[in-house]
């Protein structure tokens, strides 16, 4: 009964850590950024702005 | 190129030198640390109503345009002793943007220096009223204002305000954080196909605003603890006051610490130290957050059975 107990604990664990909402929420922000072509290094949007001749947009938001 | 950041750490606050209580703040730059333009700002009143997606393309355009020409304007860096934020600013984990206000204030608080505690002024308080969605364009000004004594009328296009070029609301913020000092504040201008120039006279205390919105200054904003109803029109013609000047009854069962300090059932409030308000008791209670901080001793105006008193009072947090 135990091991089956267990079993089902690490299945519902390992179906949590892979579900969607939770991937989601893990890289919401990365895949956002990324999405829109938000970058989240000022030097790596330096370098690129150099490179390319295009201003910068730096947008500094308190996230509480 | 479009950057996010949500952490202030690390930040070279000498360049990207905001008003720290905002939790929103946009700059417009060159790859070499030149700023062409800010986006951002707030009133006491609400967190949006200085913002609109409208105002920031109006923004983002003139950011452009500046950008594709050879004669570049840029707005002045500050000189910061602590240029870089870091974790010593306060807190722990992330640090927040209004934590680094917190350390400028209680470094001014140590020198006493309060009255350069009112960052960032708003263009208002000199009679100025900009658009939202064009935040270089004279909305209105104030009849007899500092603004409209300068020349400036409504449609007028604002180029410059003392060496920082102004193409939004955050840009004019800017402008008067840095003029808080000065007596007062060239200012150019564009009128048709004019371009016009003026000096602004910066009267004393020109940038007291009502800072109860700012999360840094939380534990200095004043109260007097003395809410209350304001009189109708007969109530102030039969004890032989204006129609406008401020005269309400506080409410009962009256605050502990104004009890202490004297203040009766019955009594009507007038003002604070002998200041006749044209206002109401919201606009009272609004004059107070603006013009004192938690703990200054004030007096309150009463009248009491017809006689005018002056009750010192503290006032609280």
């Amino acid at each position: 009964m135990k091991r089956v107990c267990f079993g089902l604990l690490v299945l519902g664990v390992g179906l949590w850590l892979a579900s969607p909402s939770h991937a989601q929420k893990r890289g919401r922000n990365k895949e956002d950024s990324g999405k829109y072509g938000w970058l989240s290094s000022l030097s790596g949007a330096k370098e690129q702005a150099r490179k390319t001749g295009k201003p910068l947009m730096v947008v500094i938001r308190c996230v509480p | 190129m479009r950057v996010r950041l949500t952490r202030i750490e690390g930040l070279d606050l000498s360049l990207f030198d905001f008003d720290f209580d905002l939790t929103l703040m946009m700059f417009f730059m060159d790859a070499e640390d030149k700023v062409y333009a800010r986006y951002g700002g707030r009133d006491s009143e609400n967190a949006d109503n200085r913002q609109s997606l409208a105002g920031l393309r109006y923004t983002m355009q003139a950011v452009l345009a500046t950008h594709r020409q050879q004669d570049k304007e840029f707005a002045p860096r500050s000189a910061k002793k602590s240029p870089v934020a870091s974790r010593r600013f306060g807190g722990r984990g992330c640090l927040h943007c209004h934590q680094v206000k917190e350390r400028e204030n209680a470094t001014l608080s140590r020198a006493d220096k309060w009255d350069q505690m009112h960052r960032y002024p708003l263009p208002d308080n000199l009679g100025l009223l900009l658009e939202v969605d064009r935040g270089n364009i004279v909305k209105s000004t104030k009849e007899g204002s500092p603004a409209a004594k300068a020349g400036l009328r409504q449609g007028d296009l604002i180029r410059r305000l003392a060496d920082v070029p102004v193409h939004s609301f955050g840009d004019a913020q800017f402008a008067l954080d840095r003029a808080r000092k000065d007596k007062t504040l060239a200012v150019s201008w564009q009128r048709g196909d004019e371009i016009l120039w003026g000096q602004i006279d910066l009267p004393a205390d020109w940038s007291k605003t009502d800072f109860s919105w700012r999360r840094s200054l939380r534990r200095w904003i004043a109260s007097s603890r003395l809410n209350g109803k304001d009189l109708n029109v007969q109530e102030k013609k039969d004890l032989g006051l204006s129609d406008k000047q401020l005269a309400y009854r506080p409410s009962t069962p009256l605050h502990a610490r104004v009890l202490k300090a004297g203040i009766q059932d019955g009594d009507i409030i007038l003002g604070v130290n002998d200041r006749i308000l044209e206002t109401d008791v919201n606009g009272f209670h609004e004059y107070v957050r603006k013009n004192f901080l938690a703990d200054d001793r004030v007096d309150i105006n009463v009248l009491r059975a017809g006689k005018r008193l002056k009750i010192p009072m503290t006032l609280s947090r």
